[in-house]
């Protein structure tokens, strides 16, 4: 019984604290951090074309 | 109490009587059997001397059995065909008699129930497994025998004759009710009494033989056939030895040592050597023999050893040896295993059937306290409490209910207790070997798990902001045409968390057989840090077969990770496809949402603790069961 609660001590603890590190962290999937800040000119700009190198570069389009 | 002194009519000896109960007395001068009648004594006849046996009484041995006090006054000395057998009578304080029997280092104490017009069962009522009813309840019976008073000696309340046969059956109740039925006279004589502990009687030492089971020597004999040396440790219980050189079969007769079967049974070595001494469960053992017995199923013989082991107190004890796995064995009174098998008990151990057979002894070394020969067979049944890693085992013969109750025992620990062990390899899974897999507790600590998960879950959702960090706001519409793109810039908005998730919830209201995607970025004013994402929403239904159905729900969502604090803006690009071309669409964002996932994902990951121990458990356990009556996946 002695291993049996270590090994479940060490798996359950290992868990609970990914858990607790995803939920305090803010962990998620969904979104792609783009590496370089984008310039402020570009930022203004609403035309598609300026974006496509950070949507295409980055894998989100289409999804 | 008072005593008088009558002459023996052999020898004129005094002889005195304690008790006014007794009716046949031995002259100790002259060993006279005589008759007390009302002011002299009857001559019966000579008896000869009882054979000293090992035993723990003996005439004037004084005791106390719950609370009465007691001295054994008479002795008779049986042979049932297979060894002879002591039976005490003690009278005590008030001139009751009782009885006390030893057999097989087993003590009983019986007292005769007289009929009172409710005579027990008659010979033919009685048969062997049958339960009968008598005036002290029902009884199951356990053996039928036949005896032959060999020898009497002191006094005795009955009229009883060396030489005279007895007819008997032994009953059983429980694990410690025994009675017997005495069919000598007409009608029935039923004792009922309990099977103890030599403790319970509290005996005088000072009144104690020397001779005792405790003390008993061994001696040294030569080989009828091969003349090779045998050990004997037990002498006046071995009634067949199993030559440990040549394997011929031996029978003593008084001190005369003679083959009865000069066929050679076996040249096998027992893994534990004969004659062994050691210290197994708390009781010190001797090994006295070892023989195999198979059982024929399946076209092939299945072999296993039974180790015959004598206690110091003289009882017996067996160690089972099956494809390297080990039971250690004690007798158990047929009616109680009976009990233990048929009733279940919370918590007790629960033996289920596991093999049924007719075993045949295939061959014997050593020494055997019954006349045991290669060839013998005896219809035996397991039981298996494997969970408890015991186990109980049945034997049927013609005259006699046979049980024992076994415990597994590791390999290592026979070695252990018994120096010169030769372990054989292990294969398979034994009987009662103790499955280590506990899915039981895994699940049982998987459930505490989840619950420690869940606790979790409710403090993030206390302390977890969950802010709608930006309203509900339409945009759009989507273009008109496909392949184009709609882009649109939203309102900065301040996201006040240090470093929580985002969740970004689109809507479509009103959507029918469309899709609407959207690609978009949320951007940090003051970094101009982006972090890019896409998500849709879509709604399709039709009737397909004469059914309806509908794919989607008019919403999609998606999460962004460890967004630090700041101000933000969002670029939105969306594009549509079927009837989502040229519609508006909501988005909203909020920040640090508790997520469900991560706590799914943590059940998940901890799953696999029970479920491996779950499929461990199972195959340890088809793996025993395949070698039963009863194999898993069949029938």
């Amino acid at each position: 019984m002695g291993r049996r609660l270590l090994k479940w001590g060490l798996a359950a603890g290992l868990v609970l604290a990914l858990y607790a590190t995803a939920e305090s962290r803010g962990w998620a999937t969904g979104g792609r951090k783009v590496a370089e800040p984008v310039p402020h000119e570009q930022l203004r700009q609403s035309s598609p074309g300026s974006w496509h190198y950070v949507y295409w570069y980055h894998g989100t389009r289409g999804k | 109490m008072s005593e008088k002194t009558l002459r023996c009519p052999n020898c004129g000896a005094d002889v005195p009587f304690v008790s006014p109960g007794a009716l046949v007395v031995v002259c100790e001068h002259c060993n006279w059997a005589s008759w007390r009648s009302d002011v002299d004594l009857e001559s019966i006849g000579e008896v000869s001397q009882p054979a000293p046996l090992a035993s723990h009484f003996q005439r004037g041995t004084a005791g106390r059995y719950r609370g009465r006090s007691f001295t054994v006054r008479g002795q008779i000395q049986l042979d049932h065909g297979a060894g002879l057998w002591n039976e005490w009578l003690a009278e005590d304080a008030e001139g009751e008699w009782f009885w006390i029997a030893e057999a097989q280092g087993e003590i009983w104490v019986l007292e005769e129930v007289p009929s009172d017009g409710d005579p027990p069962p008659a010979e033919g009522e009685a048969d062997l497994e049958r339960w009968v009813e008598t005036s002290e309840g029902q009884w199951l019976v356990a053996e039928r025998g036949e005896g032959r008073v060999v020898t009497v000696a002191g006094q005795l309340p009955i009229d009883i004759r060396a030489g005279s046969r007895t007819l008997y059956a032994d009953l059983q109740r429980g694990r410690r009710h025994v009675a017997t039925l005495d069919f000598t006279r007409d009608p029935t004589e039923l004792f009922v009494g309990q099977r103890i502990e030599l403790a319970e009687l509290e005996l005088d030492p000072m009144t104690q033989p020397e001779h005792r089971p405790e003390t008993v020597k061994g001696r040294r004999i030569d080989c009828s056939e091969c003349g090779g040396p045998i050990e004997i440790v037990d002498p006046e219980h071995a009634l067949r030895i199993g030559c440990p050189s040549c394997g011929a079969l031996l029978e003593q007769d008084s001190d005369e040592v003679r083959a009865i079967a000069t066929e050679k049974t076996s040249r096998a070595k027992p893994a534990i050597p004969l004659g062994t001494r050691g210290r197994l469960r708390g009781e010190q053992l001797t090994v006295l023999g070892c023989m195999e017995r198979r059982v024929r199923a399946e076209g092939q013989w299945w072999p296993w050893r039974e180790y015959l082991l004598r206690a110091s107190d003289g009882r017996y004890r067996w160690l089972i040896e099956s494809d390297g796995h080990w039971s250690f064995l004690h007798p158990l009174p047929y009616a109680a295993a009976s009990d233990l098998i048929r009733l279940k008990r919370s918590g007790a151990p629960n033996f289920k059937h596991f093999t049924s057979g007719k075993a045949v002894v295939h061959w014997v070394l050593g020494e055997f306290y019954w006349q045991v020969n290669a060839g013998d067979e005896v219809r035996t049944s397991d039981f298996a409490a494997a969970a408890h890693g015991r186990s109980i085992s049945t034997e049927i013969t013609a005259k006699e209910l046979q049980a024992s109750e076994g415990v597994h025992v590791e390999p290592e620990e026979v070695a252990a207790a018994f120096e010169g062990t030769r372990l054989p390899r292990r294969s398979g899974v034994g009987m009662v070997q103790p499955n280590r897999a506990r899915p039981r507790a895994d699940w049982a600590l998987y459930g505490v798990a989840v619950l420690a998960l869940l606790a979790l879950r409710v403090f993030f959702g206390i302390t977890h902001a969950d802010e709608l960090v930006f309203p509900r706001t339409t945009f759009g519409p989507t273009p008109q045409v496909k392949e184009q793109e709609t882009v649109q810039f939203s309102e900065p908005f301040e996201v006040s968390a240090a470093r929580g998730n985002l969740r970004v919830e689109l809507a479509v209201p009103g959507i029918q057989q469309g899709w609407v995607g959207l690609n978009g970025a949320l951007v940090n004013m003051e970094s101009g840090k982006v972090t890019t994402f896409a998500t849709s929403a879509q709604y399709y239904s039709g009737v397909s077969g004469g059914e309806r159905w509908s794919e989607g729900s008019g919403r999609g969502r998606t999460w962004l990770g460890s967004i630090p604090a700041g101000t933000y803006r969002l670029r939105l690009a969306s594009t549509g496809w079927d009837k989502g071309l040229g519609m508006s669409y909501d988005l909203s964002v909020r920040s640090q949402v508790p997520r469900s996932m991560w706590l799914v994902l943590g059940l998940i990951l901890l799953l696999p603790l029970p479920v491996i121990a779950s499929v461990r458990w199972w195959s340890f356990e088809y793996q025993r069961w395949k070698n039963s009556d009863h194999p898993w996946g069949e029938g």
